[in-house]
């Protein structure tokens, strides 16, 4: 597919404006500000699902799909194409090689996200205008003219309402039928720039980003292009956009009340004994406990009769049926267990997610993360590691320094718990004593927390930024969303769950078998023993902590007699014990994105680091504990 | 006056930047000089909205952008 200039527009000549001529299918990308609906155009072009949340910065890597019309290509939310953010490089980055851009605005915030629009115009690049979440600009009082848009422009201009597919009908047929035009609207500074010489679209796209660039020289220059840009902004404003007073809407409401201090702290504690009587009662009681009795039940004796009348061996027998068979433990850990845990608590993080509360999360946490040289923009990566190390990791590139990242990265690995290993520990500490438990665990985290971060505030060497944050307007999360989210991210974890789980399953039954867990138990009882004050089985539990963490955490279940095995912890030690646990080093899976993300020598440090505390934390703790509960 | 130090219900008109980059900082959020803003909460960040933005900015950076209330 060839893609030219629109010829049904005369500022469009062939002639002048033709790009070249691609045998394959053209690149698109899809580029606008964070939180414009990007990624939910994206899904609806592409038929494939990729992560859409009501905060900016959902999108922290690049997404591609080919499609019978094109490679669409999801791009991270960026305000401008210089080089302040990683978002931002890696946005031109993609532009550069691109052949058609969908520029994706919100209806609500126009004035502002034109600003890119007319940098790409000045880049000289074909472009497709699209004007979303025109619904909630027309609740909003807000009413744009897009027709007019499109004739001042002179660019294709689409409305749409991605979330319920309006317009992207319009975006495929535009793209399939070349309606892709190049705006003659350049900032007058620069078409003066490049009228002087010949230029090529290449070059033209790097003297525009050098000049967006903070270390860009000529401020003078970027001042006067970045003002005259502004103007013809304003102009088309003026022209196409009408604002009429509305009635405050419940949301409006809402997300005020959550920036108030008093009713924001009240609402996150709310949520919290939710979370917990959701978690800790209903599912753990109710619902592990119905799963867990169906395949210890019923699917548990049928497979080891399958089995071992297949094969008469019992070495075999015991690795696939025993008392960690992988055809046996495996399903009843996985699906009886961490199955609703996990579901439930993604499902939790989704409504959370989708609704705009974390971005007024990180206003309420702002000043209490500055101690910590973060600012409040953390505590999204920070929340996100409680469904996955690894995803909060990632999410750490929305910090604005290299220091923050590496701070909120250690965190995440020191004391963020995952899903799976946060719903099982939510189920043990259910059995102790119910909320208040729980709370006085999360209070010791904090304090972790604070501590670990103060002391790497101060060892880090960098600056921290301040907090800059666009506060979406709080909305009903759309079910279908939710719950596709929910879904990904469950069926996500189970493709790594199942095999790390099989894995490890089978490599403690083979250590039981040898004689190394008793081996082991003997070996470390000096730590476990004297050191946290729990029983020398507990070895065992270290040893499946270094695969997963909820692998640990479920060894502790069997510790605590909830899959109806004996009991040998006492309360005490159950706290101790999840503690450790939480505290325990990373899993694999968010190793490994620690060390893409940031090195072997920070991903060594951080792995290390967090075993040393957890024996560290809960040495202490089994000193202090016994006179508090 | 800084934009940390506006009143409580008050509304300002951008009139300067400190630094360049709280200058650009605030650009790509649309809070260009002549930019009017109206005060919405102040726990620490100073939230503000700018046409049907709301903005929540740090202490610091807020304390960085010089406005006129108007």
């Amino acid at each position: 597919m060839s893609i030219y200039g629109c010829k049904s527009c005369s500022k469009c000549s062939e002639t002048d404006k033709k790009i070249e001529p691609s045998k394959e299918l053209p690149k698109v990308a899809l580029v606008g500000n964070p939180n414009v609906g990007k990624s939910v155009i994206f899904n609806a072009l592409s038929g494939f699902y990729v992560e859409v949340s009501n905060y900016p910065g959902t999108t922290v890597d690049v997404s591609k799909a080919f499609t019978e019309f094109g490679e669409i290509i999801d791009t991270p939310g960026a305000y401008s194409l210089g080089n302040y953010t990683d978002d931002e490089i890696v946005t031109q980055n993609i532009i550069k090689k691109t052949d058609i851009i969908v520029n994706v605005v919100s209806a609500l915030n126009l004035e502002r996200d034109l600003v890119l629009t007319q940098q790409l115009i000045d880049m000289d690049f074909p472009v497709i205008l699209v004007v979303n979440q025109m619904d909630e600009a027309r609740r909003r009082g807000i009413t744009i003219d897009c027709k007019k848009l499109e004739s001042l422009y002179g660019l294709k201009v689409i409305p749409t309402v991605a979330i319920h597919k309006q317009g992207i009908s319009d975006i495929i047929s535009s793209i399939k039928d070349n309606k892709i035009c190049y705006s003659e609207n350049i900032t007058p500074y620069v078409q003066n720039m490049f009228r002087a010489k010949s230029i090529s679209q290449p070059e033209k796209i790097n003297q525009i980003i050098e000049i967006e660039s903070k270390d860009y020289k000529n401020r003078e220059e970027a001042d006067i292009i970045q003002t005259e840009r502004r103007k013809l902004i304003s102009d088309i404003i003026k022209q196409v956009a009408v604002q009429t007073e509305v009635k405050r809407s419940i949301s409006d409401f809402i997300g005020d009340l959550l920036l108030n201090p008093i009713a924001g702290i009240l609402v996150a504690l709310g949520m919290l004994y939710i979370l917990f009587q959701v978690i800790g009662v209903f599912v753990s009681g109710e619902v592990v406990d119905f799963l867990f009795t169906q395949i210890d039940e019923k699917y548990s004796p049928w497979i080891e009769s399958i089995v071992k009348g297949i094969i008469p061996v019992d070495f075999v027998n015991e690795i696939l049926v025993g008392e960690f068979g992988i055809l046996t433990m495996t399903v009843e850990i996985v699906i009886g267990v961490l199955l609703p845990l996990i579901t439930t608590f993604y499902l939790f993080m989704a409504i959370l997610e989708d609704s705009g509360y974390l971005p007024r999360l990180a206003v309420l946490t702002d000043s209490v993360l500055n101690k910590i040289g973060l600012n409040g923009r953390a505590v999204i990566p920070l929340l996100l590691g409680f469904g996955c190390s690894a995803m909060g990791t990632i999410t750490t590139r929305i910090l604005g320094s290299k220091k923050e990242r590496s701070i909120a990265i250690a965190i995440l690995g020191i004391t963020i718990p995952c899903a799976a290993q946060q719903g099982i520990i939510i189920a043990l500490i259910a059995t102790i004593g119910g909320f208040k438990i729980w709370a006085l665990y999360l209070a010791i985290v904090f304090i972790i927390m604070v501590l670990a971060g103060t002391v790497l505030n101060k060892l880090i060497p960098g600056k921290s930024t301040d907090l800059l944050i666009d506060l979406p307007p709080m909305r009903m999360p759309l079910l279908h969303n939710t719950l596709n989210k929910t879904f990904f991210r469950v069926v996500n974890f189970l493709k790594e769950a199942f095999p790390v789980f099989t894995i490890g399953t089978a490599m403690i039954a083979i250590l039981n078998i040898i004689g190394f867990l008793d081996w082991l138990q003997n070996a470390i009882s000096p730590i476990v023993v004297n050191l946290l004050k729990l029983p020398a089985e507990f070895s065992d539990v270290f040893v499946m902590g270094l695969i997963r963490r909820d692998f640990a955490s479920i060894g502790l279940l069997e510790m605590v007699g909830l899959e109806g095995s004996t009991k040998m912890l006492t309360d005490v030690q159950i706290l101790i014990a999840s503690l450790v646990v939480t505290l325990f080093v990373p899993c694999v899976a968010a190793l490994i994105v620690i060390y893409k993300e940031k090195g072997l020598k920070e991903a060594t440090l951080v792995w290390a680091g967090t075993f040393i505390i957890s024996i560290v934390v809960g040495a202490i703790v089994a000193r202090v504990l016994p006179f508090i509960i | 006056m800084n934009l940390y130090e506006m009143t409580k219900g008050k509304s300002a008109e951008i009139v300067g930047f400190e630094d360049n980059i709280t200058k650009c900082d605030s650009l790509r959020f649309g809070l260009a000089i002549g930019q009017k803003v109206s005060f919405k909460s102040k726990l620490g960040p100073i939230v503000v909205c700018n046409n049907n933005q709301t903005i929540a900015i740090g202490k610091n950076l807020s304390k960085k952008i010089k406005i006129k209330e108007i």
